[in-house]
Formats: C-alpha cells, structure tokens, sequence
C-alpha cells in the first residue's frame, strides 16, 4: 500500500507558486489509480517527487509511506534500492525511453541484472517472458533488435516490460499513451489489465484511457485535487463543476466546451478557488477561500457547493 | 566490422585517412624488415647523397637516414598513441563525471580544466621533461599533464546534453547506480566524440614530441622523427641544402598528423552506424 499524504513541491526557482499543494492519496494494494488534469496541472511533478526525482531547485514536504515507511525520509542510497525495485516508473510514450544502443532483451532485463543479481545470459532470458506478458508477438527475434527496428506502439510495450521487470508491486506511469493512435491505444490498455498483482498509478490526459484502466479517478487543476472518486461514480454522477465540464466536453456528450479552453492563469496568486474564475457556479464564498477536500461517502470533491 | 567497410568505401575523405595511417603503422610494425641497415650501425662516410645503397644518405655521423626514418616511425608513433590513450581516458572520465553530477563536483572539475587549459602547454612540458627521467613514459606525462583538458571539456559538454534524454532519466528511475548509468549507458552514446578527440590528441600528441625532440629534449637512446630533424637542423644540413636529410621527417610528421587529422571526418555516431 503506498500512502501519500499532504505532498507539497515548490520550485525555489518559481517563487511562491506551487507546483503541488496538499496532494493527498491511498493507493489500495492491486488497485488502479489513473490522475487526469491539464497539462502543468502539476501531474508529472507529482509522480517524480514521489521517488524524489525531482531537480534541487524543488522543495517537497510531506509524507508517502510505503509499507510504513517513509519514502521522503530515506536516504539517497536506500532510495536507489528501492527504485524500480518496489517502486517503478514507466516514462511517457513514444518510446524515447530506451538507449538506442542495446538491444531490447538486455534493456528489458537490465532491471533484472541489477536488483535480483540475474546473470547477463538469464536477464535476456527472462525478458522474453516479459515481453510475452506484453504480447510483443516474435519475442525471441525481438530481443535482438535495437530499439529503431520496432514501431512506436511496440517501444511503449517493451517499456512497460522493462518497468516491471524486476517484480516491483507498485508502477508509476507517465501519459503512457502519449503519441500513440487509437488502436495502439487499446494495446496499452490491455497491457494495464494485465497487471493484477500490481499497484497502478498512471497520469494521463486521456479521458478514454482513464475510464478503461483506472478503477479510482484524481482530478487535477492548478497544482490541487478536485476531486477522487471511483471509476464508476466518477463517470456517471461527477461532482465538481471542472469534472462535469470535462466530461461534457467529450465527443460522446456533445464536445460542449461551456468553461472555454484558456489554461488557468493568474489564479495562483487568488485566495479562492482555483477553478472559481472559469465556474458557472460561482459564489461569492468561492472567491474568499479555498474549499477544503469534502468527503461524500468515499467521494472526495474541492468544492463550496457540497458543502453544506 | 561489414558496416565500418561499406562506411569508408563510401567516406573518401576518410579512407585516405585510414591508409595513410595503414601506411605508418606497417612501417612501424616490420621496421627490421624494410630498413636496410641498423639505424645505430655507423657505416663509415657521413654527409653521403642519396643513392642505390643509401635511399636517403646518410648523417653526420654516417648513419643510414632512410634507417632512421623507418624505425623513428615506431618512436613517433607510440608517444602519440600512448599519450592520446591517456589523454582521451583522463579526459572522458573527468567529463562524464562533471557532467554527470553537475553542482558542486562540476565545479571543481571546471576549475580544473580552466586551469589546465590557460597554463602555457608548451614551457610547462619543456620544464617537465627537464626534470622528469627521461625516456618515453617521462615524454608521456609531460605531454599529457595539460592536453587532457580540452577533451574533458567537449565530454562534458556532450554529458550534459545526454544526460536529459530520456533514456537516461529512466535508469535513474529504476534505480540503476550511477556508474553504470555514466559507464554503459552515456560512455557508448559518446563514442564518436570520445574517439574523434582521440584522434586528434594522437595528432597534436606527435606534433609536441616531435618539437621537443627537435629541440633536443627527447629521448637520445631511441630515434624519432623529430630527433632527426634536431639533428639535421643542428648540424647546418638546411644551410648546405642537403633536403634528403630534413625534408623526409617533416613530410613524415606532416602525413601523419593529416591522416588522424582525415579520419576523424568519419561524422557518424554509433547509433547512425546501427542504424544504416
């Protein structure tokens, strides 16, 4: 189970904005997680401050246990051990992800090299297994290819292969599906399913993706949570006004885009809500303060409206 | 290896590169075979013109030249290529890791190679060799004790920029140790400039040995081009106009340095070369 609680990132480069403020979250082991926002919502930044990836210029505060441990108390070299060991990343799309030099099967066992102590020759051995997992199809010629013989959609894979390798229990992916079309999308997402015995958390600016993997939905704007609630009740009774908005917006509900399309401006610097600005909703209340995470029977939602 | 082939039949520039070098080095390697006399053997007359038994006369002291010159190549040559190795490994390993670890590691290094690179090269070597034993290895760290820096510059630059891509950053994220990101994963991504400084530093290498040699700092025991040419130069041979004499060293040092100097315009990195 990986708890994250209050994480706050600042950039001393940025001033006072925060890139993060008060993300709080309970990963369930097995569970599928997916966080959606726009970009420079503060999604990314989120997932590499979890491992402490982020430049120096970055401040974080806060806490993420795993396994009662606290991960932001570690040392730099306990932390090495742990990732990609228990915790894994799998970087964004497009397959840039991989050294252009080394063939697949050592790049996709190379995890394996280094936390179990497998021997070159059993490394490549075993990454057949894992591209298998990932329906690479012809794995045993694949493993001796460089990363430019195979296509977009198949680096993506070999990716995911390459982040589960050495069996850690939970992943961390970034905008998986990025680049990718709509066919190489569902690959992905089938490769996500496979994952049972991990803990999954994925950002995305995918809609489609998000209601086909996640089992619990975040919603980011402007460096906080709007809202967290299940996959099921997200997509049929969403609560915030941005969630309503965004799923108004898609192509099977209309493309109806009553919040307009300017990115959130200025709006760091307000006392209020985040989102107050461009809401139909508005009161005056939400210009005063910013509304605290409100439980609705394990429906979170950042709003005035519910609060009463 | 098939790649490399089809690479330079098409290279041209680099091809002449590789044979001139080809050249130099089998002179090098069968040097008891191709000359004709024993370098050291005082054959009687000094000064002799150019002629059937001496290809290139003889010195002052009645050596055979073109001797000289066949086995001076194996001199020559190893100081520059064992200088260049040193260099180009010194070199690389300071600039991957400055560029690797940047702040404060960086700094230092910077320093460093800032220093290295404003010292005057040529009198601190000169001032080296005088004090060091001499022989080649004292030849080989006073040549070395600067030329370093240049390399560990263009490396780290390179680092830096290589260190952002992605697949870099993913080692990081799945806990690879940081030797083995900068050793299996960047070094391999820098080969092409990692091995066109090499090049290079064979060059100007030579170049600094055949100087201080020609100025008469060498090593005395053992033949180098630019030991011929100090003699030559010392005992007037320009003056009496006997060109045999100083023109087939510099012409040697000059071919040389032109043929590491052509195949560093091989301009492919190892990734194109998989990749074509």
């Amino acid at each position: 189970m990986l708890e994250i609680k209050d994480v706050n990132v600042h950039f001393s480069s940025a001033g006072a904005v925060g890139a993060v403020e008060d993300f709080s979250l309970t990963l369930a082991p097995r569970s599928k997680t997916v966080l959606i926002g726009e970009s420079g919502s503060g999604k990314s930044v989120l997932l590499l401050s979890l491992l402490r990836l982020l430049p120096a210029t970055a401040q974080i505060t806060g806490s993420v246990l795993l396994g009662g441990v606290d991960l932001f108390r570690l040392k730099e070299s306990e932390l090495e051990k742990i990732r990609g060991d228990r915790i894994s990343y799998i970087p964004q799309g497009g397959g840039n992800g991989l050294n252009p030099l080394l063939k697949i099967g050592l790049q996709v066992g190379e995890p394996l090299m280094e936390h179990r102590g497998y021997p070159k020759k059993k490394a490549v051995e075993a990454s057949i297994q894992l591209l298998r997992r990932f329906r690479l199809g012809r794995e045993e010629a694949w493993i001796k290819a460089y990363p430019h013989m195979l296509s977009g959609g198949m680096r993506q894979r070999a990716m995911i292969a390459m982040g589960v390798a050495a069996g850690s229990r939970v992943i961390l992916a970034d905008e998986p599906t990025k680049g990718l079309d709509s066919d190489r999308i569902q690959r992905v997402v089938e490769c996500f399913r496979e994952l049972r015995e991990e803990t999954l958390l994925c950002v995305t600016h995918d809609i489609h993706f998000a209601q086909a993997v996640g089992q619990q939905i975040v919603v980011m704007y402007a460096a906080q949570q709007l809202e967290i609630a299940p996959n099921g009740e997200f997509f049929a009774n969403p609560l915030h006004p941005y969630s309503q908005a965004i799923l108004r917006a898609m192509p099977e509900n209309g493309l109806e885009c009553s919040v307009g399309f300017a990115p959130p401006h200025d709006v760091y610097a307000s006392r209020g809500c985040r989102f107050s600005d461009r809401c139909p909703y508005k009161t005056p209340r939400c210009e005063e303060a910013v509304p605290p995470m409100l439980d609705r029977n394990g429906h979170k939602v950042r709003c005035w409206k519910y609060a009463d | 290896m098939k790649k490399i082939l089809r690479e330079l039949r098409q290279n041209k520039t680099c091809l002449v590169g590789v044979l001139i070098l080809l050249f130099f080095g089998l002179m090098a390697v069968f040097a008891p075979v191709l000359a004709p006399y024993d370098p050291e053997e005082l054959l009687g007359a000094p000064y002799l013109k150019p002629s059937a038994q001496h290809l290139l006369g003889t010195n002052d002291i009645g050596q055979d030249i073109f001797s000289e010159l066949v086995y001076g190549a194996r001199v020559s040559l190893s100081v520059g290529i064992l200088s260049a190795a040193v260099v180009t490994v010194v070199g690389s390993v300071i600039g991957i890791v400055s560029g690797y670890y940047k702040g404060a590691v960086d700094k230092v290094f910077t320093v460093l190679t800032n220093l290295a690179m404003t010292i005057p090269s040529l009198p601190l070597t000169i001032l080296l060799v005088g004090f060091l034993k001499t022989g080649m290895l004292g030849m080989v760290v006073a040549i070395c004790i600067t030329s370093w820096a240049s390399t560990a510059r263009v490396v780290r630059s390179k680092v830096l920029q290589i260190r952002e891509l992605p697949y870099i950053k993913i080692e990081k994220m799945l806990g690879a140790p940081d030797i083995l990101i900068m050793f299996k994963h960047i070094l391999p991504n820098i080969t092409d400039i990692v091995l066109t400084r090499c090049a290079m530093s064979v060059g100007g290498a030579m170049m600094t040995e055949s100087s201080l040699s020609f100025l008469g700092l060498g090593s005395f025991t053992r033949k180098s081009w630019g030991n011929i040419l100090h003699f030559a130069f010392f005992r007037s041979s320009v003056l009496n106009n006997q060109w045999w004499w100083y023109l087939p060293p510099i012409l040697c040092i000059s071919l040389c340095m032109l043929g590491f100097m052509l195949i560093t315009y091989h301009g492919r990195t190892r990734s194109q070369l998989i990749q074509a």
